[in-house]
């Protein structure tokens, strides 16, 4: 049915009506609305149109034979939010466009309605500023704050984004046009990607996502590096911060410039370091949750008009504790940590040691695309990427501590895909594109998942048309993917082969009403079984169960549906107010988990609980809101609520570890607001309720209590010699409260961190 | 600063990092031999022997393929009542197809380390165990008496903890438990 939807939307795509004699010209600047400095190399586009151009190295730029008629003109910049223009035009005329470089200061959702050919999606984004004001946090750290996400942790300094509940193998991570891919299965294993080096992230769901493939079933989230074109002659940032809980310090350095006079090479090197020691609960130090991390990127991009090639080089090196309390030796140590308020032996004092358990990271990616344009309509895209995933770990020993690790995965993946993209009409846009990957991994030491091969194609196409406050989008994709195992089974070599394939498709629709916006998607998707669903056999330290693979487990189809409405600046009561409400369905076959098995597996260190993999039907819902009153200039209330529902509809048990309902409310009062330059103090609330739909006899423990969090920001930005240096500061916790979250995977053995005050400075120079 | 050189220079710190591609030298067709953790423990020997000079035995429990593959094999434990048996512990690694003998590392590090036995209710009142060894402050456990009373049979149970960082107080309680197995045992 799908399909048929989409010949007809290709059908009806409009002739243009007959045109009338056209001699005027219309020249023009395109500049930052702050500074007053050029943007180079925007693109300019006369919306219901076929015209466009690009801005040249001085922002300047003309299009000529003009017809005698009222335009909106669509100006785009590279990492800047796309601005609409509306003017008349009565003879030659001359405009200078003025595009907002910093977006809005929150974190609110933002449909991007004002464009046209804009994804039919829930979108929603950080930019440099909301990075800036949190850097050093982790990737999922500063997504949680976003409508809808939520993280996963273990301890407190590995985490995972979770949108609608969904996470791992649900969600794919991109650095700019290539997938990250690392050892993702797990759960105790964070996205190997430096937020200091991105300037925007954006998380994408709906018919676009359909471009990151099978694993972005609950969506992709998308790490935008810096926009390096804005500024030709050298210039760069320095970034520091320090937080009082663990006493951690950060520093980030990037210099960008052109390398060449008169030519539109750019360039970038990057680099951040972090060093944290033990953080500290309300009553107790968290023994051995540390971390020292070094980062380092380097870019060279040759933008030409019709042709471009950008180069990127990313080094993530990672060294993390691991909470020493959850290191437990066999079940009967979990029950004790378990009925015990506190951890046995709680810690009183600080430390930057950091002893096993731990893990060691390094994540290093190489990327180049290309761009050809031939027209400003269309453009070919090319990307290849190598990845390299390192990750070491070192659990407690029995004796002196080994500095061998006890397992260790090298994982290599390779990644080509081409893309096409072609504006045929002013009001219909397609994508065509083809994807391939391979990668291989290897282990060492203890098995926990076996060593692989695999090959992975695919073939998409995007469609996008749009009838006056119409909006149209839908895509289909197939995947195939070829996996070969490697492992010892009674000491002979095994290698199954497995092969999975697929169809996703998506179709969205919206619709607008002045300042209304209403959107529906609907789609399906899909993903193999990752490779520790279909192999996995080995004892999962901190949580004490011992976990089984299933090799015969089949791919996980899902079906969805979203609707979505939005209101910007609409008045209510006199007040103007922003409004966002979303509301999904996911209906999963085949989705696998882990079911408890008996019996249990005895072992030298005591029986432990055996977990196998299992699939069985799912069934997601939940809802998402957020509103945005402004009731002054200066001032902002916004509240959100984020609610997810997740169970197995064949025997109507609840899915474990799903988020629980949380509510959240923030002020900021803006103060010093003499454009550009402004200054803001907010306060924020959260309250996490206790999860208490959970299935039986899964998990150890009872759900924690339900928390309010407390927050405060005060965070701005100066002009000096031109530049705008940002600072913040801010306080979580702030009234150190005790608690334990349910999504923490070491929840069992002690309490998050209390409170923490963080300073952090950008200095642009 | 010459703006120039400054360029120059990040060129070359990027070309050097970006030089320094890492590479995965294993062969994924070609998996290394599963090993399970270093020095792990895969079996423990129970060494008897009357103090009367009647008997010496032992009684092992051991799976040297460690966590899935084969069950492991349990021998019970046959004392005669009315007995005292001096009773040594050996913890073995056999993962690797020799048994390498581990005990005196235990014992090197014996201020970080406790044996535990406890009984069932079925056999607590008919035997006796007391450590005979220490570390100078706190019994180890590796050597013990074992004095039986009457005749029973259960479960007996034994357990090595790790207890760093001076958290040892002469109990079980504290640490990270390394071994706990179960023999079972009789008297007659």
């Amino acid at each position: 049915m799908k399909y048929i939807f989409m010949l007809v939307l290709i059908a009806l795509a409009p002739d243009f009506l007959a045109q009338e004699t056209c001699v005027f010209t219309l020249t023009g600047t395109v500049k930052d609305e702050h500074d007053d400095s050029v943007l180079p190399f925007s693109e300019i586009r006369l919306l219901n149109t076929p015209i466009g151009t690009v801005a040249n190295e001085n922002g300047g730029f003309v299009i000529r034979n003009l017809c005698t008629s009222q335009f909106k003109a669509v100006i785009s910049h590279i990492g800047c939010d796309p601005d609409t223009i509306s003017f008349s035009l009565e003879g030659d005329t001359a405009l200078t466009f003025y595009l907002e470089h910093h977006a809005e200061l929150l974190k609110a959702l933002t449909i991007e309605a004002k464009q046209p050919h804009k994804d039919i999606a829930s979108r929603v984004e950080l930019n440099e500023r909301d990075l800036a004001s949190n850097s050093g946090e982790g990737l999922a750290d500063l997504l949680d704050d976003l409508q809808g996400m939520q993280m996963l942790n273990t301890g407190s300094n590995i985490s995972k984004p979770v949108i609608h509940g969904m996470h791992s193998n649900r969600l794919v991570i991109m650095s700019d046009n290539t997938k990250l891919q690392g050892q993702q299965w797990g759960s105790e294993h964070a996205p190997e990607l430096d937020p200091m080096s991105v300037q925007r992230l954006e998380v994408v769901q709906g018919a676009s996502s359909l471009r990151y493939g099978t694993e972005a079933m609950a969506g992709a989230v998308i790490a935008h590096s810096a926009d390096i074109t804005k500024e030709r002659k050298l210039n760069g940032s320095l970034q520091t911060g320090f937080s009082t809980n663990g006493q951690k310090g950060l520093a980030s350095v990037a210099l960008q410039g052109a390398l060449l006079k008169k030519a539109p090479l750019f360039f970038r090197v990057q680099g951040s370091a972090i060093n944290a020691g033990d953080l500290k609960a309300p009553d107790y130090y968290l023994l051995n949750t540390g971390k020292k991390e070094w980062n380092g990127s380097g870019r060279l991009l040759w933008k030409g008009e019709n042709f471009g090639i950008d180069i990127q080089y990313k080094l993530l090196s990672t060294e993390l504790g691991i909470l020493s309390y959850s290191h437990i030796g066999n079940l009967s140590d979990l029950e004790k940590a378990i009925n015990s308020a506190e951890p046995l032996n709680p810690s009183d004092s600080f430390s930057r040691t950091m002893n096993s358990p731990r893990q060691a990271v390094q994540h290093e990616l190489t990327s180049a695309r290309a761009y050809w344009k031939a027209n400003l309509r269309n453009e070919l895209q090319l990307n290849v990427s190598r990845q390299y995933n390192k990750r070491q770990e070192f659990d407690r020993s029995i004796f002196s501590d080994l500095q061998v690790a006890d397992l260790q995965y090298e994982i290599t993946t390779y990644q080509a895909d081409i893309q096409y993209e072609d504006r045929i009409r002013s009001n219909y846009k397609y994508e065509i594109g083809i994807a391939s990957e391979t990668q291989a991994n290897t282990y060492t030491g203890r098995f926990f998942i076996p060593n692989f091969r695999n090959y992975t194609v695919g073939l998409f196409t995007i469609h996008h048309l749009n009838f006056g406050a119409w909006e149209l989008e839908g895509g289909v994709r197939y995947d195939y993917k070829w996996q070969e195992a490697f492992m010892y089974r009674q000491n002979e070599l095994y290698s199954p082969i497995r092969t999975f394939d697929g169809i996703s498709s998506n179709i969205g629709v919206s619709r607008e009403w002045k300042k209304w916006v209403a959107m529906f998607n609907a789609g399906r998707a899909w993903r193999s079984p990752s490779i520790n669903e279909l192999y996995s056999e080995g004892l999962h330290h901190g949580v004490a169960a011992v976990e089984f693979g299933v090799e015969t487990l089949d791919e996980e189809r899902m079906t969805s549906a979203t609707v979505a409405i939005s209101g910007n600046a609409i008045e209510l009561f006199g007040i103007a107010m922003d409004v966002n409400a979303t509301a999904y369905a996911y209906y999963i076959n085949n989705y696998i988990y882990l079911l408890p098995t008996l019996p249990s597996t005895l072992t030298i260190r005591g029986a432990f609980p055996t977990f196998n993999y299992t699939s069985t039907d799912a069934f997601f819902r939940g809802l998402d809101a957020n509103v945005r009153i402004m009731p002054h200039k200066n001032l902002d209330v916004i509240f959100g609520a984020e609610i997810v529902r997740a169970s197995d509809p064949n025997s109507e048990a609840d899915l474990v570890f799903i988020p629980p309902n949380r509510f959240d409310g923030r002020v900021n009062f803006s103060f010093w607001k003499k454009k550009p330059a402004t200054h803001q103090i907010g306060v924020s609330v959260a309250y996490t309720a206790r999860q208490n739909r959970v299935p039986d006899g899964v998990d150890y423990a009872p759900s924690p209590n339900d928390f309010i969090l407390f927050g405060g920001e005060i965070s701005g930005d100066f002009i000096i010699f031109n530049k705008r240096p940002h600072y913040s500061f801010r306080v979580e916790n702030a009234l150190n409260a005790s608690y334990r979250s349910y999504l923490n995977r070491l929840r069992y053995y002690a309490d998050e961190p209390g409170q923490n005050f963080i300073l952090t400075l950008k200095i642009p120079f | 600063m010459n703006i120039q050189r400054v360029k120059q220079l990040s060129i070359i710190a990027f070309l050097a990092i970006a030089a320094s591609c890492k590479k995965d030298d294993d062969q994924p067709n070609i998996p290394q031999p599963i090993i399970n953790e270093p020095e792990s423990i895969t079996s423990v020997e129970l060494h008897f022997t009357a103090q009367d000079g009647s008997s010496t035995f032992h009684a092992d429990w051991d799976d040297p393929d460690g966590l899935g593959g084969d069950e492991p094999t349990i021998e019970s434990i046959v004392l005669d009542s009315g007995m005292t048996y001096d009773v040594e512990v050996s913890f073995l690694d056999r993962s690797s197809g020799t048994s390498e003998d581990l005990t005196s590392e235990i014992e090197e590090e014996a201020a970080e380390h406790i044996v535990c036995y406890s009984l069932d209710a079925s056999t607590e009142n008919v035997l006796e165990i007391v450590s005979t060894d220490s570390d100078g402050t706190y019994g180890v456990g590796l050597n013990s008496e074992w004095q039986t009373k009457d005749i029973g049979s259960g479960n007996l149970s034994l357990t090595l903890k790790h207890q760093p960082d001076g958290i040892k107080d002469g109990t079980c309680d504290p640490g990270e438990t390394d071994v706990e197995v179960i023999f079972p045992i009789s008297i007659q």
